[in-house]
């Protein structure tokens, strides 16, 4: 663990076996994977493929059993448990597929859970929630209103905002768009896509849509990155 | 913040978590109100009487004596004659004696026929005497003196004309009305049965009987002089001692008395007897009444458990978020105490309100009094435990959060 050496990379994986606890088989086991900073990623991968522990590790929700995950240039296993959870709340965005929100408090009280695990100040806060809100072309007008009274569309982008309500230097989008049609979808990876650039933030993004995929410099396989199949079957 | 997510949260689940308030509200409800009877009743009860080193009666139990003379529930079997009491009163051990001569009454409330000794020697709580609010002792044959609950309660005030009834029962055909009485004075509140007679002089209850045959009226043959007032029995009699190590000399004395059978007992050690047949009742209710509350505690934990698997969601939110397992455990214990404090909440309302319309009848049936004091040191004591206890038994769903929180998935 001492040995580490700390790279320059938004995301160093060297390594890293992951198993749920009591299981044998490792569900995830990755040799080596970077991403620069500022990079866009487009992972897309079977469901099972090990999508989601591969956000859990990066997330630090989930420590690796073996290697090192290194986000932002900290290594994960360094940090303890409540550390992590305070880098992941300071550094870390996330966009889950769907039911981001929690339907019965309103779109300002979604957002402010976020402020309120990262701790940034009030002031602060009014100002980007404004900057972000016509970023998104969402009204301002909606702040008061329960989150389940939005349409899905809408909904998503309030996710959106409360990712990056804290300047995370990490965005990690997983299959936002599965609830949007066609043209909702296109607006939607464009609004995004110009959100990371002009923040520089490093953006995960995660889908079964390959349509997707020319929004981004760095497009990766899961079966590919997942050696699993090939090394621990057996 | 936490607070706001877990009020709302609740609100989300508004049915079942009413539901489980009110599971909550009732079983305080039932250990708030023992609690207070078990120690207000108790309070009440060893208030009664003090000071008074014997009470003497016809042959009796203690506890039927005691009952009867001093908190005016039952009968007397039987009286005391005159010339018995007056050889206790000239014993030369005793200080004083009040005799006291039941079997009239006035509204439901009894009337005490009794001398001037009763305001003067009889004491109550911590040696406290009955003291006059308004008027004085009776001056004149027909004057009365009335406890402070009477008074309050039938409206009356010094001067008033009350016409006393034949018999105990609440409504009685047979009326003294050609014998009204005067009130003379009203006494201060005392929290004892006291509170609730009416005394007249023991010549008074002579004078109401003189024409009265085997408890029926009979037209005037005689007029009803003072001199004829001398009455020929009294129920009980109260003695206090110039030296209380000669209580249990005069007790035998009076136990072995050669001209009738009588009975004496220490009204303290008979509280204590009556007070020990009720303890064991009182502590099967309080028993009771914490089997109550461990069920709802657990059927509250049940709520929030079942409650968990369709939040698995909302606490991997919590997770990317930020929020530790530990703020996840804090927030099902928030939700645990905002149920429970709410539940402790209406309990309160509740028992305030039902010691308030039912006091009244507790203290005429049973002559206990209860003050509502809903925040003595005994109950504020309960209201911790009840805490405390939710406190442990939320840890159930609270920590099967914190486990699920640890593995909260993306997804």
């Amino acid at each position: 663990m001492s040995a580490k050496q700390l790279e320059t990379k938004a995301i160093a994986l060297r390594n890293v076996i992951y198993r749920y606890p009591k299981s044998i088989a490792p569900v995830l086991h990755i040799d080596s994977w970077e991403v620069e900073h500022g990079e866009l990623v487009f992972i897309h991968g079977l469901s099972g493929s090990g999508k989601s522990t591969l956000l859990n590790l990066l997330t630090g929700i989930l420590v690796a059993n073996s290697g090192d995950v290194q986000v932002l240039e900290q290594s994960i296993a360094d940090l303890r448990s409540v550390k992590r959870d305070e880098f992941r709340a300071k550094n870390i965005g996330v966009v889950f597929q769907q039911f981001n929100l929690f339907p019965y408090l309103s779109v300002i009280e979604n957002i402010k859970l976020a402020v309120y695990f990262s701790g940034i100040g009030h002031d602060v806060f009014q100002e980007r929630c404004q900057e972000l809100f016509s970023c998104l072309n969402l009204d301002l007008a909606l702040m008061e209103s329960r989150a389940d009274m939005l349409s899905v569309g809408q909904q998503q982008r309030v996710a959106i905002a409360r990712a990056l309500i804290n300047r995370p230097k990490l965005l990690i989008v997983d299959e936002p768009t599965s609830a949007l049609d066609n043209e909702a979808k296109h607006g939607f990876m464009t609004m995004l896509v110009r959100l990371a650039k002009e923040s520089q933030t490093t953006l995960i993004f995660v889908s079964h849509d390959e349509t997707l995929m020319p929004f981004f410099s760095q497009q990766v396989s899961m079966s590919d990155l997942n050696s699993t199949r090939e090394k621990d079957v057996n | 913040m936490l607070i706001k997510l877990a009020a709302k949260s609740l609100m989300q689940r508004r049915v079942s978590a009413l539901l489980t308030v009110m599971m909550i509200a009732v079983s305080v409800f039932v250990l708030l109100s023992v609690e207070m009877i078990r120690y207000q009743a108790k309070d009440s009860f060893g208030k009664t009487v003090s000071g008074v080193d014997l009470l003497v009666g016809a042959r009796t139990g203690q506890l039927n004596l005691l009952l009867h003379s001093v908190f005016q529930i039952g009968y007397a079997t039987n009286n005391i004659s005159w010339q018995s009491y007056q050889t206790i009163a000239k014993h030369s051990k005793v200080a004083w004696t009040i005799p006291i001569s039941m079997g009239d009454s006035h509204r439901g409330y009894r009337v005490m026929g009794t001398t001037q000794d009763m305001f003067n020697f009889f004491s109550y709580g911590e040696e406290k005497s009955l003291n006059f609010a308004q008027g004085d002792a009776f001056n004149t044959l027909y004057d009365a003196v009335i406890g402070a609950d009477a008074a309050r309660k039938l409206n009356y005030k010094v001067g008033d004309k009350i016409v006393l009834s034949h018999g105990i029962a609440k409504t009685s055909f047979s009326q003294h009305n050609d014998k009204p009485f005067t009130i003379s004075g009203i006494l201060d509140a005392t929290g004892t049965p006291m509170d609730k007679n009416v005394f007249v002089s023991l010549q008074a209850i002579e004078a109401i009987h003189i024409n009265w045959q085997q408890g029926v009226k009979l037209p005037p043959s005689i007029s009803s002089s003072e001199d004829v007032l001398i009455p020929d029995s009294v129920t009980a009699v109260m003695v206090g001692l110039k030296s209380k190590f000669a209580t249990f000399d005069l007790q035998r004395l009076i136990n072995q008395f050669p001209q009738e059978p009588l009975t004496a007992i220490l009204p303290a050690a008979t509280l204590m007897t009556l007070w020990q047949i009720l303890g064991n009742v009182e502590q099967i209710l309080l028993l009771i009444s914490i089997l109550v509350l461990a069920g709802a505690l657990l059927g509250m934990s049940n709520m929030l458990l079942v409650s968990m698997r369709e939040r698995q969601h909302e606490i991997a939110i919590l997770r990317v978020l930020g929020a530790s397992p530990w703020v996840i455990l804090t927030l099902i214990q928030l939700e645990a105490i905002l149920l429970v404090i709410t539940g402790v909440l209406i309990a309160l309302l509740g028992l305030w309100a039902t010691v308030h319309v039912f006091r009244d009848y507790i203290i005429s049936e049973y002559g206990l009094f209860i003050n509502g004091q809903v925040f003595s040191s005994n109950m504020l004591l309960a209201m911790a435990s009840i805490f405390l206890a939710s406190f442990i038994v939320a840890m159930i769903p609270a920590l099967s959060a914190y486990r699920r929180s640890l593995y909260a998935n993306l997804h």
